[in-house]
Order: structure tokens, then C-alpha cells, then sequence
């Protein structure tokens, strides 16, 4: 049988399966349910400095192969919720997604984390800062943050604060996304998320000649933003030496083997839990071990960037 | 179960609006055009296009029955619906009551229609409009000749509603009420109590309604020794087991629920003591 575990910035985990961010992810409770059922590592919604909401409801409509949401960041705010994921026990590690308007925010987010680490109360692997959102105003794309210059800033005020590795997440679907995972690098993250969903889009619904979303757009996940996301791997792994978090359309263990022959060292998986249920991450996970063992890997680690030695 | 994700589920669906009737000074039922299949305790999200979506229980299927209390902004829209206009939804969704299991040797033949088939006799309580999966599950029970004896729990007597849909289908009711304007005063526990002190004896209890009143149904029958089967609230967005705003303990409401059965629920910490709102915040002691 292939040896399924893996490491991934110095943490050792059971396999390269990690939860989403924005997918579930509201309690201590969930993630460590996520992590029962086969994740090798989870990451929270994500934290902002404000208490949100998020858009009106509907959040959530399927397309075809895929799902728009416009969620808009709901999150009970950094205080509450670094008090919520405190005191994590488990052996998967906790990864702590943060988001803000901007890089001042940023550092007073690395500061209360920083804090909250120092106090021991606090254990999470890393952070990953989310450049990416499509659908929520003054963040992300709405704010136009995927750029080279504000990446480069972000990941310098990040990692000036916080004593344990950074990941940032940028969404595949925007052009000039290998300048930006280079600024990234540049700035001393350790890791990059590709990433996020795509858009933002839109369903129009025809017999009540509306649109569906609240928020009337949102990011498009699922298999159908697949193949942007594998090729935006693809592109970023020849640019930098930093290791990527493949993510986008991940339903079956095949879909995981094509992530990591694009680059990726480990897979996050979100839409998927919808069509296979929770219990998606232990499905992939055995699919994976089945394709490496048929196909003579000894390691899954060994397939990583295969794509590009042909 | 799997699903195909090139072949989209539960789509939003837009039916006619059969008829509205008012059950008292806030609650109105409709009967939505749709021959959906749904299960007793399963939901579905009703839209109204810029105003929001929202999980309504279902108080029976083809036509499909909702009754909505007008509380807020979205069921204010909803109460302004008449018949013939529209209303859209998507569903089913979430996991639905059990019922016990027909003694094995009885046929569809022995079952009469009078529920005296002996098969047994489940206990139904609901709070405020929390009988309407009830009142679903009691057809759908009656169907396969289990008895149901209900309590409508109300604060007073203008906020009871579904007496008669019960007593029409056979089954025995006790109205409680807090402040005892009308049938026994006291809340639905009590109204429980009361039943068993007489002698009373049930297969099996279903809940919906206020949590408080479920947490300590909950308690009592695990005391007794009575399985029990409650529907849990929780504030929920998508409804598909993705955005994780529902979450009670590891669960999710939406998917692993609504329907949990009382040890289940009374295992989560934060059953009967911490709800969240939209932004995922606790709030603590309702």
C-alpha cells in the first residue's frame, strides 16, 4: 500500500486532504468532527475585524457542475472567534483564516493572534490570509487586493508579527495571478492557497425573472472552475519554490492526482462535501492510496509536479 | 448518498399557490401546487426574490402544507401571497422523523382505519407552530394504523392552532396552555407528566418546537426510558451542509438534522443552553 501521509510547512499530516476555508468551519466542534471523518488538516471561515453577518440568504445556488455562493464573510470577528478555536486538541492541524479591508487591519489581526499564541491558548499550524474573496465589498477582488503590490505588503505586515507559517489564498480565475504568487513569495509567505473560487458570477432564475443570490453574484466553486484552477496551479508551481495548497473542484481522488501532478503539495476540498457528503475527505483519501498503489508510487509526495517532467 | 455534480439536485422550483387559510391572528396555512416528495420532519427552503430564503417544515405533501406565524420581514412577504400567485422553493432536505416499525406479522389488510389496530400509541408534542411536521407525522403514522396522541403546547389560547386538523384525523389532543386560558395550565412537559400520572403509555415521543421545551421532553424520557426523536433549530443559510452557519456541537442541523433523536441531542453541549446568530456568535441562554 502507498504511504498516504505527508508534510506540508513542517507539520506532518495523515494524509493531503485539508478543509476549505468558508466551508463549514463556524465551530471548535465542526472542525474537529471535519477531522473525524478524514481531513488531514482544516482551515476556519474566515476571521475579520468586524462581526459580520454576511449577505442575505439565498447564499448558496447550483449551477452546472458547481455552485455559486456569496456568503459575504459572516464571522462572529477575530475576538470571538480565536476564543472560539482555542484550546484545539486534535493532532490535524487547526489552520486560522484571517481577511481585512486592508494591511493595516492585517496587522492588528497578526497582533491579536500573535497574542493569543504567546498566551498558550492558542494552538493553530498556520494562518492563511485571503486576498481573494469575489463577492464581498471593500474585500478581496471587490477591493481589488490581488495584486502584486498589496500582496507583497500584506505577507511582509503578516509575517513581521506572526511566529508560525503563512499561507496566502488567491483565486485562480484572475490574470496576473503568477506575479502575484511571486510577490507573495517575496513577501516571506510560506505557502500559497490556489485558491478561491472564480467570478464572480451569476444565476438568473427565468420564471421569476430574478436573480437568485441575495448578494446577486458570487464565486463559482465545484468542478466546473476545475480546470482554471489546475492550469493557475500549473503556472504558479514553475514560478516559485514556496509549496501550494491545490483547491478548486475536488470531488474524487483523481481529481486530488491531477492537483498534485500540477503542483500542488496538498488538496483542499469545500463543494465537495455537498456531493459526497462529510465524509468526502476519507473517500478521497482511499481513492488517492488506490491510484498510487496500482500505479507503483511508493509515496504520494512522489507525484508532486509530475506533470511537468513530461 | 452520493450525488452526480453534473446533474444538479433540488433546483429551485416556483408552484402555485392553491389556498390560504388563516389559523388565528398570526398564523396563516398555504397549499403549495407540488408533488414533491418529502418525508415527515424534512423542510424545504421557500425564496421570495429579494427578500431571502428561508427552511419552512412541511405540515404534509401533494399538495405540500406550510404554515407560517408572521414574524418578520420574510414571512410578512410570504402572508401577502394569495391564491393563485406563486411561491418558490427548493427541497426536500435534512433527515425526517422514524416512525416505530409495524409489529412484523400485522398486514395492510388487519390495519382499520379507526387506529384501534393495537399497534401502539406515539406521543406527539409540538409548541406553537411547531406542530406542523407534527401534524404530518400523525398521517403519515395513521396510515400504517399507529395511533398519536398530541399536546399543543401554546403560551394562551389565541396562539393554539391545529386542534381540529388532529381531532379530524383521530387523535387524541390535550391543549396546554401557560397561563391556562384554555385546556390544561401549564407547559407541555407538564401536560406530558399529566398524561403519564393517568396511566398513559407511548412507543415513542416527537418533538418540535421551543428548544427548552424539547430539552426537558428529552430529559423526561430518557428518565422514563421512552425513545424520542426532537427537531432541532438552528440558524441556517445554505441548507446543503456547506456553510456550517447551523452547527450544533459537530452537527450540522441542516444535513445531519433537524431531526435528532433526544439522547443525540441532549449528548450536544449546546443543546438547551447556546444558540448562534447569523454572524456565528453565541448567544447563550435563551
Amino acid at each position: 500500500m502507498s504511504s498516504i501521509e505527508t508534510e506540508f510547512l513542517g507539520l506532518k499530516m495523515k494524509n493531503p486532504t485539508i478543509l476549505a476555508s468558508g466551508v463549514q468551519g463556524v465551530t471548535k466542534g465542526n472542525l474537529e468532527e471535519v477531522c473525524k471523518r478524514g481531513a488531514g488538516a482544516v482551515i476556519t471561515k474566515s476571521l475579520t475585524l468586524e462581526v459580520r453577518k454576511g449577505h442575505e440568504t439565498p447564499i448558496m445556488v447550483q449551477t452546472d457542475s458547481g455552485f455559486l455562493n456569496a456568503v459575504g464573510y459572516a464571522n462572529p470577528g477575530i475576538d470571538s472567534g480565536l476564543e472560539e478555536f482555542s484550546g484545539w486538541k486534535r493532532k490535524e492541524h487547526l489552520i486560522i483564516s484571517i481577511t481585512a479591508k486592508n494591511v493595516d487591519e492585517y496587522s492588528i489581526l497578526a497582533d491579536k493572534i500573535a497574542a493569543k499564541l504567546k498566551e498558550g491558548k492558542l494552538k493553530c499550524g498556520a494562518i492563511e490570509a485571503v486576498l481573494s474573496c469575489p463577492h464581498t465589498p471593500e474585500y478581496g477582488l471587490m477591493a481589488g487586493q490581488q495584486t502584486p503590490e498589496i500582496a507583497e505588503k500584506v505577507a511582509r505586515a503578516l509575517k513581521a508579527k506572526l511566529p508560525i507559517p503563512l499561507i496566502m489564498k488567491i483565486s485562480p480565475g484572475i490574470p496576473g495571478e503568477v506575479e502575484v504568487a511571486k510577490a507573495i513569495e517575496r513577501g516571506g509567505a510560506n505557502a500559497i492557497d490556489i485558491g478561491n473560487t472564480i467570478g464572480p458570477g451569476m444565476k438568473i432564475d427565468i420564471e421569476r425573472k430574478a436573480k437568485v443570490l441575495g448578494f446577486g453574484m458570487g464565486g463559482l466553486s465545484g468542478p466546473a472552475m476545475k480546470p482554471i484552477a489546475i492550469r493557475c496551479v500549473y503556472d504558479v508551481y514553475k514560478s516559485v519554490k514556496i509549496p501550494i495548497i491545490g483547491c478548486g473542484g475536488i470531488t474524487y481522488g483523481t481529481d486530488a492526482i491531477e492537483y498534485m501532478m500540477a503542483g500542488a503539495s496538498t488538496i483542499a476540498i469545500g463543494t465537495a462535501a455537498y456531493y459526497r457528503g462529510t465524509d468526502v475527505f476519507s473517500k478521497i483519501t482511499k481513492e488517492m492510496e488506490k491510484w498510487l498503489t496500482e500505479h507503483n508510487y511508493p509515496y504520494v509526495k512522489d507525484i508532486i509536479g509530475a506533470a511537468h517532467k513530461n | 448518498m452520493e450525488l452526480d455534480p453534473g446533474k444538479p439536485t433540488f433546483e429551485m422550483q416556483t408552484c402555485k399557490v392553491l389556498s390560504v387559510k388563516k389559523e388565528n391572528y398570526r398564523v396563516k396555512t398555504f397549499e403549495i401546487d407540488s408533488k414533491i416528495k418529502a418525508k415527515p420532519g424534512q423542510y424545504i427552503m421557500v425564496w421570495v426574490p429579494n427578500v431571502g430564503e428561508r427552511p419552512m417544515s412541511l405540515g404534509g405533501t401533494n399538495p405540500i402544507r406550510l404554515s407560517i406565524a408572521n414574524i418578520g420581514k420574510f414571512s410578512n412577504a410570504i402572508h401577502e401571497l394569495k391564491e393563485g400567485n406563486v411561491l418558490s422553493f427548493r427541497g426536500p432536505l435534512g433527515t425526517s422523523f422514524k416512525l416505530p416499525k409495524p409489529k412484523a406479522e400485522t398486514t395492510k389488510h388487519e390495519i382499520n382505519e379507526t387506529q384501534n389496530s393495537g399497534l401502539g400509541t406515539i406521543l406527539l408534542v409540538g409548541g406553537g407552530y411547531g406542530v406542523v411536521p407534527l401534524y404530518f407525522l400523525a398521517k403519515e403514522a395513521k396510515k400504517i394504523g399507529i395511533k398519536s396522541t398530541v399536546i399543543i403546547a401554546a403560551r394562551k389560547a389565541d396562539d393554539i392552532i391545529y386542534e381540529n386538523n388532529f381531532k379530524e384525523l383521530g387523535c387524541e389532543v390535550l391543549i396546554t396552555t401557560d397561563d391556562g386560558s384554555e385546556g390544561f395550565k401549564g407547559n407541555a412537559v407538564e401536560g406530558v407528566k399529566h398524561l403519564i400520572s393517568q396511566g398513559k403509555k407511548f412507543d415513542e415521543a416527537y418533538s418540535c418546537g421551543p428548544e427548552m421545551m424539547m430539552y426537558y421532553l428529552a430529559l423526561y424520557c430518557k428518565e422514563k426510558n421512552v425513545p424520542c426523536q426532537v427537531s432541532v433549530e438552528r440558524y441556517m443559510k445554505c441548507g446543503i451542509n456547506i456553510c456550517g452557519a447551523c452547527a450544533v456541537d459537530g452537527k450540522l442541523c441542516c444535513s445531519d438534522g433537524p431531526i435528532f433523536t433526544g439522547n443525540k441531542a441532549l449528548s450536544f453541549a449546546e443543546f438547551g443552553k447556546v444558540q448562534r446568530d447569523a454572524s456565528g456568535k453565541k448567544i447563550e441562554g435563551h
